[in-house]
């Protein structure tokens, strides 16, 4: 997915990298790293590639969040959420589902269920 | 993440063995677009001799949206992960089967990893995979279609493309095109943020089923059906679940409305495939401002 940041043409591996390590503290990462992680799809190929083992995917993720503001710090990435996120997927179960399968399987207290 | 439990009395034992299986079916939120997939999941699950609890939507959300809000997220997981909890003392089902790839990664990477989880966790490919000679006793209508599987590489917990081809070989009259193409991410909608790897992929697509002389695109998991299922507005091939297509030869007849909307192609034609009572229901206003641009939104190419 690299090849879809611009900003990441040319770049040293290791200077990236280097640079995304302050994201996992709550620190700011360079532009290069905050690109890296822009452009991450999470296919973990990075992690195969690791000689160290370490799961790069996950520290991606972790990364992702830093840059987000999440773990301290301002913002370097603006959030993709949907503030209607979950108002839209009530609104595509009640086209998709009964509304006793929507009472049963989305709001039922668990203590209550039985299996079908 | 799975714990281990205290030695079950013989008692028990010889009582389980003659009542099926109970599991929770986690399938998620976004899936809920597709009752089509939901239905025929369940069905399968049933089909396999197993007794099923089905869950999702909001008050099952794994959290794995609220990166950018960690305690969010960790409200969302703890009260999940209770709520499984629960169900397993409840109905004795001490197994989640999920659908999807990110509810199963966020369990794995982050919910699993600070919560006290008395249940085990599986993909819903792996448990229907691992029964798969019991489907096939249910899979008795042909469905007469040349397939080519929709592959994605980023799902590296679970090797979920095996899985599905051999379940699709299942099916009586189905032609699966071999292939080695597999695009990034897990699924369709973890690509969303990079626009122009969603544009190669589903011209990828296209060139796939045209090589493949495919009738029938089959996607793995639901973002997927989501993002490409639009495709069949300009291209010669449909666009279907796995699910959906285990269904049909179950003789299941579901059908996937949201495709049937997305290929409305105006708001009025939308409105009107989903309906007046629905569309009430909801609130107009909200469809026309909510969904409705969704739902006119054409693939990326």
């Amino acid at each position: 997915m690299i090849g879809y940041a611009p900003a990441l043409a040319g770049a040293s591996p290791a200077a990236v990298v280097e640079g995304l390590l302050p994201l996992l503290q709550g620190q700011p990462g360079t532009a290069q790293s905050v690109a890296w992680v822009k452009v991450c799809t999470q296919s973990a190929v990075c992690s195969d590639a690791c000689p160290e083992g370490i799961n790069a995917m996950l520290m991606l993720r972790v990364a992702r969040m830093g840059a987000l503001g999440s773990l301290g710090g301002e913002p370097q990435m603006k959030s993709t959420e949907d503030p209607l996120f979950f108002r839209r997927i009530e609104a595509f179960a009640a086209t998709q589902l009964a509304p006793d399968e929507i009472e049963q399987w989305h709001r039922a207290d668990p203590k209550e269920r039985t299996a079908e | 993440m799975t714990q281990t439990l205290p030695p079950t009395p013989p008692s028990a034992l010889a009582s389980e063995a003659a009542s099926p299986e109970k599991i929770v079916f986690w399938y998620g939120c976004n899936v809920v677009r597709h009752g089509d997939i939901i239905h025929s999941s369940i069905e399968i699950l049933r089909a396999i001799g197993l007794e099923v609890a089905p869950v999702g939507g909001p008050s099952y959300c794994c959290g794995t949206t609220k990166d950018a809000n960690l305690r969010a997220a960790d409200g969302m997981a703890k009260r999940t992960v209770d709520k499984f909890n629960d169900l397993s003392a409840t109905i004795g089902a001490d197994k989640v089967v999920t659908w999807c790839p990110s509810c199963y990664r966020h369990m794995g990477q982050f919910m699993g990893g600070y919560t006290d989880t008395r249940f085990s966790v599986s993909h819903f490919t792996q448990t229907v995979h691992a029964q798969r000679e019991r489907l096939r006793e249910r899979l008795v209508h042909p469905v007469k279609r040349r397939v080519v599987l929709h592959k994605h590489l980023g799902f590296r917990e679970v090797d979920v493309n095996p899985l599905v081809e051999d379940l699709l070989r299942l099916i009586p009259g189905i032609e699966l095109v071999e292939s080695e193409v597999s695009v990034p991410g897990h699924m369709c909608s973890a690509l969303a943020s990079v626009p122009e790897a969603v544009k190669d992929v589903n011209r990828g697509v296209c060139q796939l089923a045209s090589e493949g002389r495919a009738d029938d695109v089959v996607t793995v998991f639901h973002s997927c059906q989501r993002m490409i299922c639009a495709l069949e507005a300009t291209e010669p091939f449909r666009v279907v679940n796995y699910a959906t297509l285990l269904g049909e030869s179950m003789g299941l007849t579901l059908t996937d409305e949201y495709k049937d909307w997305k290929l409305a192609g105006s708001e009025a034609a939308v409105l009107e495939r989903i309906g007046p009572a629905r569309v009430e229901q909801l609130g107009e206003t909200f469809v026309r401002e909510q969904l409705v641009p969704e739902l006119l939104k054409s693939p990326l190419r």
